[in-house]
């Protein structure tokens, strides 16, 4: 109740400074909120690690797998899209039954602090679909946004935790630059001009993660020794999380079957 | 008194001549074609909201910084035509307001013609933030601060629905102003049954519990949870859902914790029980009046056997919206229809109010009461 009459107190004060909050014309490349430079505070990301292992596996699909739905684009689009069919990217099974597109990271048992990487990540809107599909960043690391169609999209970063944002990109070319500030499994990027457009971002304290990719594989390399919980992460699939041991040097192998009846 | 209804003893003096009412057909369908303009209005905004546009433009008042944006393609065709088509109505209802100030010798009617362009102007407002308060950080920010909140979510979801329940609003006021320069309302003579008091008290339940209806669909719309229960008429297979014992996936993609899952499934619950109690009240209303005093209570019979009809409609297209899985253009009709209840259900009040007043012993003595009323 109490959080109702704040909420009403707050479209009260929302209405007078609407005007003022109002944004000029956005120039083609724009920074956001933690596109600082990075902390340098913690271990370096890519630091190598003595007597480091490796953490790696497959990701597996069983049941029966839906029919591609294919994607109905306007010309717009289709012309984009190099006049090629697009199908629904929400689910897809390799040849050999590996999943494509799961973000694969350790959930605990890390105890180090990672500095933020310097370099930025790029996310592109190219033919109507977001490259790539899933990634992972660290928390601060700056995403650069770009819209490489000649027509315009929006981005929405469709946040559960960290701030949400939503952006316009009617210009070919344009970049626009964001950060998150808190760590989020996943934070959906879409557009709303063309509903099919997603994207999903890991956003981390650390730079363990991975997504598969045409084999469905996946390798964590660098981790120190020590007890972990592994999460893989897809879509529509969901989640699934094993225990893992990485000794001095060693590897660990992991394989993840989601089964759909 | 027969079945009910009282005979009526004596009919008011005058109140219409007095006023010197005449019939302006011209401003007549004028307001009856703004009443039906703000009926598709709210049609297209629920085409924002069932195709998931509201973010397609980011910017507001413009759109991608202009008057009208570079392509009108997939979510800014929903979300700017949107715009397009609220600016037509606030136009519509800008020009019924100066008409009304200009020949209308109803101070009230002169009075809500204004009232209605102040609401359609913060109704506008209400929308621009709705979009802004997820585009603009600094909003952003001041929003969820002031909401005491950590996210924007509730905000963006209580502006929403509060945008939608203004609609209704604005809605029902193009219908009042449409109803006052009717035939029917300006040539009215009271019948020759007077209306019981408790047809008024039923036509005010009626409203309100419409507004409840409208305040729970909209909070059911704007969080998502019009799928939460999946079947009808039972929901998860059971005539009250389990509570305790919801389908819950603590391993879904997209994660929600389990009391959200129990409040998104009571609203939608709700929704549906409501709907039955409106139902029900709006049939057994229509029956009442029917077996009670039949043609002689004019239009009070006429608009409680349109409300049964719309109620059918509506509900129909309630169940429909779940069976397809929310197919966009049913949920767009289901919304359409409610506002179209809600509308003609204040005008069927209002008509109760009117011939109870015509009645009322005050009102035979003093015609100047009901001047103020009609």
């Amino acid at each position: 109740m109490k959080q109702s009459v704040n909420i009403l107190g707050a479209l009260c004060g929302l209405t007078l400074i609407l005007t003022a909050c109002q944004k000029s014309e956005e120039p083609p490349v724009s920074g956001g909120p933690g596109t600082q430079p990075a902390t340098e505070t913690g271990k370096k990301a890519d630091a190598l690690i003595a007597d480091a292992g490796v953490i790696k596996g497959k990701v597996f699909f069983e049941g029966t797998l839906p029919e591609p739905q294919e994607i109905k684009l306007d010309t717009g689009c289709m012309a984009a899209h190099g006049n090629q069919k697009m199908f629904d990217e929400s689910l897809i099974v390799n040849g050999d039954k590996t999943l494509k597109n799961c973000f694969v990271y350790i959930k605990s048992g890390l105890s180090e602090t990672y500095a933020t990487p310097q370099e930025a990540f790029q996310l592109d809107q190219k033919g109507c679909r977001y490259e790539p599909r899933v990634f992972g960043v660290m928390v601060g690391q700056t995403i650069e946004i770009k819209n490489s169609d000649p027509l315009l999209h929006n981005v929405r970063g469709a946040t559960k935790i960290n701030n949400a944002f939503n952006l316009m990109q009617p210009q070919q070319g344009q970049v626009d630059k964001r950060a998150f500030d808190k760590p989020e499994i996943m934070v959906e990027f879409k557009c709303d001009v063309h509903p099919w457009m997603k994207s999903w971002c890991g956003v981390l304290t650390h730079p363990y993660f991975a997504v598969t990719g045409e084999e469905g594989a996946f390798e964590i390399g660098n981790v120190p020794p020590g007890k972990y919980t592994i999460e893989v992460w897809h879509e529509t699939l969901g989640r699934q999380s094993q225990e893992v041991e990485v000794a001095p040097n060693g590897s660990a192998e992991l394989k993840f079957v989601y089964n759909q009846k | 008194m027969k079945n009910g209804l009282l005979k009526h003893e004596e009919p008011p003096n005058g109140a219409r001549e007095s006023q010197g009412l005449k019939e302006n057909p011209k401003l007549r369908w004028f307001a009856v074609f703004t009443a039906a303009a703000t009926v598709f209005l709210i049609a297209a905004g629920a085409s924002v909201t069932s195709t998931g546009s509201g973010d397609a433009v980011p910017d507001w008042p413009l759109s991608f910084g202009r008057l009208h944006p570079p392509q009108m393609v997939g979510g800014v065709f929903y979300e700017h035509g949107h715009r397009m088509v609220a600016g037509v109505v606030a136009a519509l209802i800008a020009i019924q307001a100066v008409w009304l100030w200009r020949v209308e010798p109803r101070a009230w009617v002169r009075r809500l013609g204004w009232i209605a362009l102040i609401s359609v102007i913060l109704q506008a407002v209400l929308g621009g933030l709705r979009v802004l308060v997820v585009s603009q950080e600094s909003l952003q920010e001041y929003a969820m601060r002031m909401a005491g909140v950590n996210h924007v979510e509730p905000v963006r979801i209580g502006i929403g629905v509060l945008h939608a329940l203004l609609a209704q609003i604005v809605l029902s006021m193009t219908f009042i102003i449409a109803l006052a320069l009717s035939p029917g309302w300006l040539r009215h003579r009271p019948p020759k049954l007077a209306l019981p008091k408790s047809a008024l008290k039923w036509a005010a339940f009626f409203v309100v519990a419409l507004v409840i209806q409208l305040l729970v669909g909209g909070i059911m719309r704007h969080s998502g949870a019009g799928l939460i229960i999946p079947d009808f008429p039972l929901s998860h297979g059971k005539v009250v859902p389990p509570f305790n014992a919801l389908p819950y996936d603590e391993n879904a993609a997209i994660p929600m914790t389990y009391s959200e899952l129990v409040f998104k499934t009571a609203m939608n619950f709700a929704h549906r029980t409501w709907a039955y109690v409106i139902a029900i009240g709006f049939i057994a209303n229509m029956i009442w009046l029917a077996r009670s005093g039949r043609k002689a209570l004019g239009s009070v019979y006429t608009y409680s056997h349109v409300l049964a009809g719309l109620v059918f409609v509506q509900f129909f297209l309630g169940a429909t919206t779940v069976w397809t899985e929310r197919n966009v253009w049913v949920s767009v009709f289901h919304v359409a229809t409610g506002a179209t209840l809600f509308g003609f259900t204040v005008v069927y009040w209002f008509w109760c109010r009117r011939l109870r007043l015509e009645a009322s012993p005050q009102a035979a003595v003093s015609p100047r009461t009901l001047e103020a009323h009609v």
